[in-house]
């Protein structure tokens, strides 16, 4: 297993190995493909502004969050999986008091620029176990960045604007795939072999499914996520 | 009485659900904040941190439960309960809120509203509070009360020090005395604000006054106060602010001398605020003048003015994810009043430095501690240290 989700915040509790191996995998076979779609039934309750109090008027609106987005990875790397370091660099941007994208899914070793696109201060911070930081506060188009570098879920938020929040998935492999607005994914060039499959949502949803993928060609598992 | 010391656990619970929308049909949604705070310290005797409900700020259990009704973008109702130490729940605020145009930055409130005078009353969250004490324009207690007179400047210089308990010669009750401005306790009317993220000014017309808000009016006499605040850069924030009303009550006026009974008692107030944050630091400063026209049953008090002027200056600096420092610095003097030996001071002058530290177990759970030491020049307790530590949990 290659991915440790906050407990705190999936309330499922995952197992944690440090080297995984699916035995079933070939590794010198003509490697396939993963495809499918999630279905997701029950949308999670959405962190919400809390109410405005306060305020002395109607507080800026934020962009609607699409969280339907999902994430489809392997439990089980096949071997090898590890000796593929892809060390790249993404942007969250920080728009109209909302993460851009929603959900994240990366590589260890990734760095992340977070971008803040608004005219006002953000103060992005997390305090997963994957990864605790803060970067303080810091003005319009400029960027303050984060590697990467234990796989989880790490939880993001701003300090100042407290319905703002992301999920950046930190993976040790490259088999996973976010999702696309109409629910498909695909995940390619996994070697053949028996496999698990997960379809998580928010941390929240999450189901587990046994998939083979043939040599040079594809395997297909739908989810539903209620 | 039981079901209320369950609510902690509720609170617990819907925190980590994270669940702040409960409700939404269409355009129109139900949502629901909370925030639990357990404050422990030992005995304040020189009732620094007494607000006026009688209530230590250090030794606190508060809970308060907000919510708004949305229906669209531009109409809402809000309201806010608070129970603290276990006493009965207190109305915070309950008014409805209104844009009348659409993409327009104007909006209305009308109801219990948040105050426009100065930054912190309006800083609704104990998240937004690195300290666990509240500046002493917002808090402490002068010796002035809106509900009866001191018979002349002898009496009134005679309580300094004691806006706890405020009980002049030839009264029977002693009652708290009041705050400069009441930061607990919001006001009754109605507000409009304009203006973006740039510039905005707000403006309301109340019921009370800033030092005694009130529900009913009892005095036939309106507030009216106003801000403007600039925002020349990202992370800076600059607000001036000022206020003017009638804060006597009106039974109070029966007790004047006849030929003072036609007069108007109001409290004028003036402020000016500031907010600048740079990467893990933040810094806030205020200043708050005001000015009672004196009630007292003889001259020469009845006529003078009693005025009073704090300040102060708060940092709060995020030394690692979670966990933070911060200190203020905080002070309050009054002018002077013609008393039997002379000018005096009407109330003694009190200074305050707080330093604290805070902890984010997660992002809603959250541990803070402070030290406090507190000095005035005349009460039965004229300094103390105090230590104090909070819990706090919201959604």
């Amino acid at each position: 297993m290659v991915l440790r989700p906050d407990r705190r915040r999936t309330g499922t509790g995952f197992a944690f190995a440090a080297l995984v191996l699916a035995g079933a995998a070939t590794a010198h076979a003509q490697p396939g493909t993963i495809r499918g779609r999630v279905d997701v039934r029950r949308e999670s309750a959405p962190p919400a502004s809390r109410p405005s109090v306060s305020e002395l008027g109607q507080p800026p609106g934020s962009e609607p969050i699409d969280r339907r987005r999902s994430v489809v990875y392997l439990e089980a790397a096949p071997q090898g999986a590890f000796e593929e370091p892809e060390r790249g660099r993404v942007v969250l941007d920080q728009r109209n008091q909302t993460f851009v994208p929603h959900v994240l899914a990366i590589t260890t070793g990734t760095t992340v620029d977070f971008l803040n696109s608004d005219r006002t201060y953000h103060n992005v911070f997390s305090l997963s176990k994957a990864r605790r930081f803060d970067l303080g506060r810091y003005p319009r188009n400029q960027v303050r960045s984060v590697r990467f570098d234990r796989p989880g879920v790490v939880r993001v938020f701003c300090d100042i604007h407290s319905h703002m929040s992301a999920f950046v998935l930190v993976f040790a492999h490259r088999y996973f795939a976010v999702t696309s607005p109409d629910g498909t994914y695909r995940i390619d060039r996994v070697p053949a072999g028996r496999y698990s499959l997960v379809a998580w949502n928010e941390g929240q949803e999450r189901e587990t499914r046994a998939i083979e993928v043939p040599p040079g060609g594809a395997a297909e598992a739908d989810f539903m996520l209620r | 009485m039981k079901a209320l010391r369950l609510l902690p656990i509720v609170l617990l619970a819907a925190a980590a659900a994270d669940a702040a929308e409960i409700w939404s049909s269409g355009r129109t949604a139900l949502r629901i904040g909370g925030e639990f705070t357990g404050t422990a310290g030992p005995v304040d005797r020189g009732y620094f941190n007494d607000t006026d409900y009688g209530q230590s700020l250090l030794r606190q259990a508060r809970l308060s439960l907000s919510v708004e009704l949305a229906a669209g973008e531009r109409f809402g109702l809000l309201a806010e309960a608070r129970v603290e130490n276990m006493d009965h729940p207190r109305l915070y605020a309950l008014y409805v809120r209104a844009r009348p145009w659409a993409g327009r930055p104007f909006d209305l409130q009308a109801g219990l509203i948040p105050p426009v005078f100065g930054r912190f009353a309006r800083a609704g969250y104990g998240a937004d509070n690195p300290l666990i004490g509240d500046p002493l324009a917002y808090q402490y207690l002068t010796t002035l009360r809106a509900n009866t007179l001191p018979p002349g400047a002898a009496d009134l210089l005679r309580m300094r020090g004691n806006g706890w308990r405020v009980g002049y010669s030839g009264y029977q009750t002693a009652e708290s005395g009041l705050p400069m401005v009441a930061g607990r306790r919001w006001d009754t009317g109605v507000e409009a604000r304009v203006g973006g993220q740039s510039f905005q000014v707000a403006a309301a017309f109340t019921q009370g006054t800033l030092s005694e808000p009130r529900v009913r009016d009892d005095n036939d006499g309106k507030q009216i106060s106003a801000r403007a605040g600039w925002r020349p850069a990202a992370g800076l924030v600059l607000g001036l602010s000022a206020a003017r009303g009638e804060y006597l009550e009106e039974d109070a006026q029966e007790l004047l001398p006849a030929f003072a009974r036609d007069r108007t008692f109001r409290q004028r107030a003036m402020g000016a605020d500031l907010e600048y944050a740079r990467g893990h630091a933040v810094l806030r400063g205020e200043a708050v003048w005001t000015a009672w026209d004196a009630a007292a049953a003889t001259e020469p008090l009845l006529g003078e003015t009693l005025t009073a002027l704090a300040w102060y200056l708060e940092g709060k600096y995020v030394v690692f994810p979670g966990f933070h420092v911060a200190a203020r610095y905080d002070r309050v003097h009054f002018g002077d009043v013609q008393g039997p030996n002379g000018p005096e001071p009407w109330e003694a002058p009190v200074w305050r430095i707080e330093t604290g530290v805070g902890f984010a177990v997660t992002r809603q759970i959250r541990l803070k501690a402070v030290y406090q030491h507190n000095e005035r020049d005349a009460g039965f307790v004229r300094s103390n240290d105090l230590v104090a530590v909070q819990g706090a949990i919201w959604f």
